[in-house]
Order: C-alpha cells, then structure tokens, then sequence
C-alpha cells in the first residue's frame, strides 16, 4: 500500500517539477524574446532587404500528393521579401496530377539539369522551370519520403542557405529576412528556427495573408495554444539553454555545407525533423568536434502550418510524433547525460526524455495508479479528484503565461472575440482533449515498441484551406 | 524522513497547492486581459495619431502646410512622432530629407536622445545611437564619436551608421577602427555603411590604405569600401597592398583593382598568378578577365592546368571574357594543353557556352 502511495507522491512531483520547468523556460523564453526585440534597431530588417550581402537563400519544398494547395504555397512564398531566393518544389512521387496543377498555374518546361547529388536520394525523373517565374524550379522525383524529397532537392539548390519548409506551410512577407538575420550578425550560426502557428483560420488573397483568424474547431483552437506554449516559449528557452532538440520541420534555415555535412534528413526517420535536429546538435555541441557554432530562434520568423481539425487525423499525427520523438532519442542516446556535449547532452536530453518521450507513460501510470488507489482505498475520492483538479489548474496556469506572454508580442490574437475563444479553449483542453492526446502517445509508445515505423495517415487537403479571402 | 514524507496524506498538500494555483490563475487571467487591453488601447491610439498626423506631413513636406503646424500635431506625441518622422525619412532621398530637420529641432529630442545615449541599459543606448543619425545635427556628432568605443557592438554599428546618414567624412578612421572585425560577412556590412559617405570618405579612405600600423581587417575594410564607391584614385594605394604578407589582404586588393578595372596594375597583379595560396591564384584569374588584358592569355591559357578546380576554372571564364582571341586559346587548350586537367576545362567552359561540339573531340 505505501508503495503505490510513494508513487503517487513520485508522480505528482513529476508533475510538479514538469510545470515548473516549463514555466521557467517560458519566462526565460519571454525574456529571451524581448531582449531580442530590443536588439533590433529601426532599419535593420529594410538593410537586411535591400543589402548586397544579404545571403541568397534556396527554399525547398518537399510534396506528396499536394494539388490543392501548392499553388496558393508557391504565390505565398513568391511574395517573400527578400533580395535572392529561388524556390525548389519537390513532387516525391505525387498521384495526384500535382505536376499538371504546378504546369497550369506556372507553365512548367522540362529542363536538363541535374546538379550534384551531394546526398543520396531516390531517381530524380525530371526537372522543370517555369516560364512565369525566373525563380521556380520543380523537381519530379520517385517516391520515398519527406527526408528523400529534401535531400533530392538540396542537389538542385545553388545557394549557401536552404530553407526547408512545407508544403501546406504560408509565410509572413518578412519571415525569411528575420531568417537571416543571425546569419548576417553572426557568424557562428548554423542554423535558424522560428515560430510555427497553425494556419487553418487565416485568410489570404492572391498567396498572402490578410487576416490572422483562429481555427474554427476546439481542436484547432487548442493546437494554437500548444504551439504558443510548447514551440514558441518553451522553444526559445530551450534555445537559450543550447538545448533546441526539435525545429519543426514546418521550417529551418540552415548552411548548405552543414546540412550536406550532416548527410540531411534520415529518410527512414518517423519524424525526420525530430531525428535531424538531434543529430545537428550532436555535431555542433560535441566539444571534440570544437566547432563553436549555435542554432538560434528567431521568435519574430512566423510560419504557419496546417494543423488537423478532426480526431481521426490528429490522433495519427500525435501517435507519428511519439514514435518519432523516440525513435530519435534512441538512434541518439550517445548525448543522454553525456558531458561531452555540454548543456545540450546533460539537460536538454534528459529533459527531452523524461518530460517528452516517457510523458504519456508517466500520465497514463499516473491515472493507473489513481483508480488502483481508490479500489483499494489507499486514497479518498476527495484526495483523487484534488489530484485532477490539481493537474488541471497546472495546465490552465501555464495555458495563461503562454496566453500572457503571446499578446505581449506581435503574434497576439486578432480580436477580443478570439482572445476569449482562447481562453474558452484553454479551459477545456484538460476536460478531456489533454487526455484523448495522452491516449494518442500511448498507443504510439507501443506501436513504437512493437516495431511500427510507417508515416500514419497523411492531411486530407481541402481547397478551402486556408480561407480564401 | 524522506519515506515519512512520502506516506504521509497527500490530501492537505494537493488542497493547497490547487487552491494556490487556482488563485494565481485568476489573477493571471485579470492581468492578461489588463494587458491586452492597455495594448490595443495604445495600438489604437498609435494609428490614430499616424492617420491624423500624415496628411499634415504630406501637406509640410509639399510646402502646403507651414512648419508651426505640422508641429502642433506631431508635438501631442512625441516618441510616435519621432517614430513617424524616421520612417518618412527612410522614404526620401539625402537632399529632400533636409526638409524634416526643423520638426526634429522643433520637438526637441536631441537632449532626451543625447541622455538615452549615457543609459546603462544597451538597448537604450542602441535607440539613442540609431536616432541622432535622423536628427541632421552636428551636435550629434562627437556623442556618436564617443559611441563607437562603446561595448556593445551593436551599439557601435549604429553610431556608425548614424555618422555615415550625417555625411560625417571624418568619422571615417575612427569607424574603421572601432569596428576593424575580421569575417567578411562583417567587413562587408561596414563597407557597405561607409560607402554611404560618398566623396567625403575618398580623402579619409586614402589615408587608411597608407596607414601601415593598422591591422589587416581595417586594410580590408577600406579596400572593400574603395571599391564600392568605384574609387579610381584608391589604385595605387591598394596596388601597394598586393605584397602584403596577409592573404585576405591580397585577395581582396586583387578583387578591388579587377572591379576597379585599372590597367596599370596587370603586371603587379600577374606576378601573384604564382602564390602560394590557391585562393589568391583564383582572385588573379577573376580579376585578369575583369581586365580584359590580352596579354595575359598565355598565363590564363597555362592556369588551365592549376592544381585547384576553382583556379583552373576561374581561368576558362577568364579567356572566355577576352573575347575571340581567348576562345581560340580554349579551343587550342581543350585538344593539346599539356595537363589533361587543362584540356578538361577548356572543353567544359567552351561546352557551357554552346561554342563545341564535344562530340568531335577526341577524348
């Protein structure tokens, strides 16, 4: 009996101290992110986009089975300002006539180029450019995966920064100058990260966006505040603390001669952004390595990125996440409490393991725990449902800094009716969202220990997403 | 103790850590609507004071309005308005922005900016530094001076850049001093503030390149800067430099005379086709096809065999830049250049340009 009560002390303490640290990050994030607002003086970012020194970038944007919507991507990202950039769509193996949409809206013609494949990939078939646009290049390769289509890419770029992103992912005008800017400050960055939103409410006209509106759904309303609190906040204190662990794959831009040195993107990788950021920290913080370089977030770079509005779907992509998150910690363990790698390997492992990859076991043997409590009266009713509730105030606490932290800075929500939609949101997350999300990472704890490795069930595009004006 | 600890009932503790939390929670949600309020309520007033006030510039800057005017409505917010008139000022060329001189003396900054640029708190010092350059006033000129020994580099960027909007030819040594950092990205960052100066830093710039006591990154600096401004008279300054002892020196002084297209210096520049460096040998064949130099053929025809693929190409675009004459020495090289490497090149660089047909070529 006091074994199970110890335990269910161990777990509330866990609990306790997950909070805490996600708080301290947060705040440390905030911090972080206004010192980086005031760093910035009043023409830098016109400089940056008018300066001949201003790095050229090669955008790449990897595709499967996207007809719906890469037109709307393309017109976003060709409204980007920045001094020199050239756009890589790759088709990995599309069905869906992606190609044939790309040649209408951009009149494609074959060409004969196939650059140096500084990474292997699957057969590139074919290489387009546009008529329309001096720019654009579409690459027509056979199908393997997200991994794959990038590093088929990377042979086709020409510049010395690449920008991966996604390809149901819109861009802020400005995204790829804020991008930058470390790598022309600095010159020991190695890559750069920004901030990713779900980009289901926005509105846009002719491949820009005019309005910033919320999801429609509870579901996508909840997303935006976990990506406010874990990929934004939390990310930027994780950054300060050398410990970046996971940069969307939504968007990075990195040094080619990095990215081809790191081999690019795993393609086997359940999550390759996951697996690729570890293995970038892995290189550049190994202090036999010594090469003193640093990936950097930049909490003004907005992307946004489709997020699943159904259960089914969001179930997949959750259950993918787990499998990936731990798929990568294992192919790098070497770093778990390694003093060799500095902070990255005492702290941000670590962290990533306790507090990301076993998260749900740990909540799930938490509610076990709970229920054998109160058959076997180790614990009142009372004590279990202060238990939750406890739990739950913990998550609305932290919801709110985040809340807090985002209408403080430029990303705050569009008006009151969506600022207390928010609210609403957070409010109800723990009430049985939270725990659908627990399930989803369960079930991919096992399929993952049972060998699973396939991609899940990929977005069902629609048209209408995001909103046309 | 510890195992005291830990069977002991947990009700008490979760009860008052919950109820806790509960109360930071709603003070939490009070403050975040506080804020969100207060934030859109400056928002808005921010863009009702541009909206207003706007109109009123256009009509000044047009001569329609009269100065005392323009004032009454910039005068009810001051930041906002020095805000406002930065931005305009970023709109207009160097001579139009003379015009905005007498609103920033009318609102009276300079004495604020001047304090913010003594604040211990380096953004402060940032803001104040980036301002005065907008202000169009001498006075600002030695607190700029004093700004560029500051710490934070950032800090010292600005008031760089601040002396450079003023036309501040002076500033110059002392810029390239405060800032002398090596990296090109740096290098060029600061050449590009100093080429903003125009003439007034032809005279300075000169000085720099005599200068033998300064360190190779503030050499480099003034030949990049040299070069940007398409500064003729600079050549035999920075001819002098190509026997430096430092590479990037040498480097960057053949890519300037190259850009600068100055004949007199071929031979000087030749005689580096020999370095031992591979990227110096590669700055030579660069700047020999700038040249357009006929005589050098035979040294570009014989670079075709470098040891290194970037000087070996370099020098292909280099005969392919010469014209007719440099085409034929490709076209000789691409069958019977003594390296195999060379006869390589000459056919790729002949075969970029659609001028073989490789399939005549014996292999």
């Amino acid at each position: 009996m006091n074994t199970i009560r110890i335990l269910i002390w161990l777990i509330l303490a866990y609990y306790l101290l997950l909070h805490l640290i996600y708080l301290v990050l947060m705040v440390l994030g905030s911090l972080q992110a206004r010192r980086y607002r005031k760093g910035i003086s009043f023409t830098e970012f016109r400089r940056i986009g008018e300066s001949s020194l201003t790095m050229p970038v090669s955008l790449i944007v990897p595709c499967y089975n996207e007809a719906p919507i890469i037109g709307t991507t393309i017109r976003n990202l060709l409204q980007l300002h920045y001094p020199q950039f050239e756009i890589i769509v790759v088709s990995d193996g599309s069905t869906d006539g992606t190609i044939d949409v790309l040649g209408e809206s951009f009149g494609l013609r074959r060409i004969e180029r196939t650059g140096r494949r500084l990474i292997p990939s699957a057969e590139i078939l074919a290489v387009h450019e546009s008529e329309k646009i001096p720019n654009l290049v579409v690459v027509e390769k056979a199908n393997g995966r997200r991994a794959d289509a990038i590093n088929a890419g990377v042979a086709l770029a020409r510049y010395p920064l690449l920008c991966v992103i996604d390809a149901d992912c819109l861009l802020e005008p400005d995204t790829l100058i804020r991008l930058a800017r470390p790598f022309l400050r600095d010159s020991r960055t190695a890559a750069v990260a920004g901030v990713v939103r779900p980009s289901n409410g926005l509105v846009l006209e002719r491949g820009t966006i005019t309005d910033h509106r919320l999801p429609r759904t509870i579901l996508g309303i909840n997303q935006e505040i976990e990506y406010a609190r874990s990929f934004q906040w939390a990310r930027i204190g994780l950054s300060r603390l050398r410990s970046m662990l996971c940069i969307s794959g939504a968007m990075i831009l990195i040094r080619k001669s990095l990215f081809v040195e790191l081999g690019g993107p795993w393609p086997d990788a359940v999550t390759d952004d996951i697996e690729f950021t570890m293995r970038l920290n892995r290189k550049i913080h190994d202090r036999r390595n010594r090469r003193n370089e640093r990936l950097v977030f930049a909490p003004d770079a907005v992307c946004y990125t489709e997020v699943p509005e159904t259960a089914r779907l969001y179930a997949s992509q959750r259950n993918r996440w787990q499998r990936g998150t731990l798929q990568a910690l294992w192919r790098n363990r070497g770093m778990i409490l390694n003093p060799r790698y500095g902070l990255t390997g005492l702290f941000g492992m670590p962290f990533f393991l306790i507090f990301e990859g076993l998260a749900a076991v740990v909540e799930l043997t938490a509610w076990i725990l709970m229920v054998v409590a109160l058959i076997l009266g180790i614990a009142t009713g009372a004590e279990i449902f202060w238990m939750i509730f406890l739990a739950y105030i913990l998550g609305v606490f932290l919801s709110l800094c985040a809340v807090l932290m985002t209408e403080t800075s430029l990303l705050r929500s569009a008006s009151w009716g969506d600022f207390w939609r928010v609210i609403a949101a957070l409010l109800i997350d723990n009430l049985g969202i939270h725990q659908f999300h627990l399930l989803c990472r369960v079930v991919g704890t096992v399929q993952y220990l049972f060998g699973r490795r396939d991609l899940g069930l990929s977005m069902r595009r629609k048209e209408s997403q995001p909103l046309p004006a | 103790m510890f195992l005291a600890i830990l069977t002991m009932h947990l009700l008490p503790f979760v009860q008052v850590t919950a109820t806790t939390f509960t109360v930071l929670s709603l003070l939490l949600l009070a403050g975040v609507v506080i804020v969100r309020a207060d934030y859109s309520r400056r928002i808005t007033e921010q863009t009702e004071f541009r909206k207003k006030a706007i109109p009123h510039l256009c009509a000044y800057l047009e001569g329609k309005e009269g100065r005392e005017a323009v004032l009454g409505i910039l005068g009810r917010k001051r930041l906002p308005a020095l805000d406002l008139l930065m931005d305009q000022s970023e709109e207009m060329d160097p001579e139009a922005r003379k015009k905005l001189a007498p609103l920033y003396s009318g609102l009276s900054y300079t004495q604020g900016i001047l304090r913010d640029l003594q604040s211990r708190y380096w953004p402060r010092r940032l803001r104040a530094a980036e301002r005065l350059g907008y202000l169009g006033e001498e006075s600002a000129i030695p607190p700029l001076m004093r700004a560029l020994g500051d710490d934070i580099l950032d800090v010292r960027l600005a008031a760089a850049l601040s002396l450079a909007r003023l036309g501040c030819g002076g500033a110059l040594i002392p810029i390239i001093r405060s800032l002398d950092l090596p990296g090109e990205i740096s290098q060029r960052r600061i050449a590009e503030i100093l080429s903003m100066l125009g003439e007034e830093a032809a005279e300075p710039l000169l000085k720099v390149l005599h200068d033998r006591t300064l360190g190779p990154a503030a050499l480099c600096i003034a030949i990049r800067t040299s070069t940007l401004l398409k500064l003729r008279r600079a050549a035999p300054a920075i001819e002098s430099l190509l026997d430096h002892t430092d590479e990037d020196i040498r480097i960057n002084a053949i890519r300037a005379l190259g850009s600068l297209g100055e004949p007199s210096c071929i031979s000087k520049i030749t005689a580096l086709a020999e370095d031992t460096s591979w990227a110096v040998r590669n700055a030579v064949m660069d700047a020999l096809g700038r040249l357009n130099d006929h005589a050098s053929i035979p040294m570009l025809t014989e670079a075709l065999g470098d040891p290194e693929w970037w000087v070996r190409y370099h020098a292909g675009i280099a005969l392919w830049q010469l014209g007719d004459p440099g085409i034929q020495a490709l076209q000789k090289a691409s069958t019977h250049h003594v390296d195999a490497y060379g006869r390589d090149m000459g056919r790729q660089i002949l075969q970029q340009n659609g001028i073989l047909n490789t399939t005549e070529v014996p292999a």
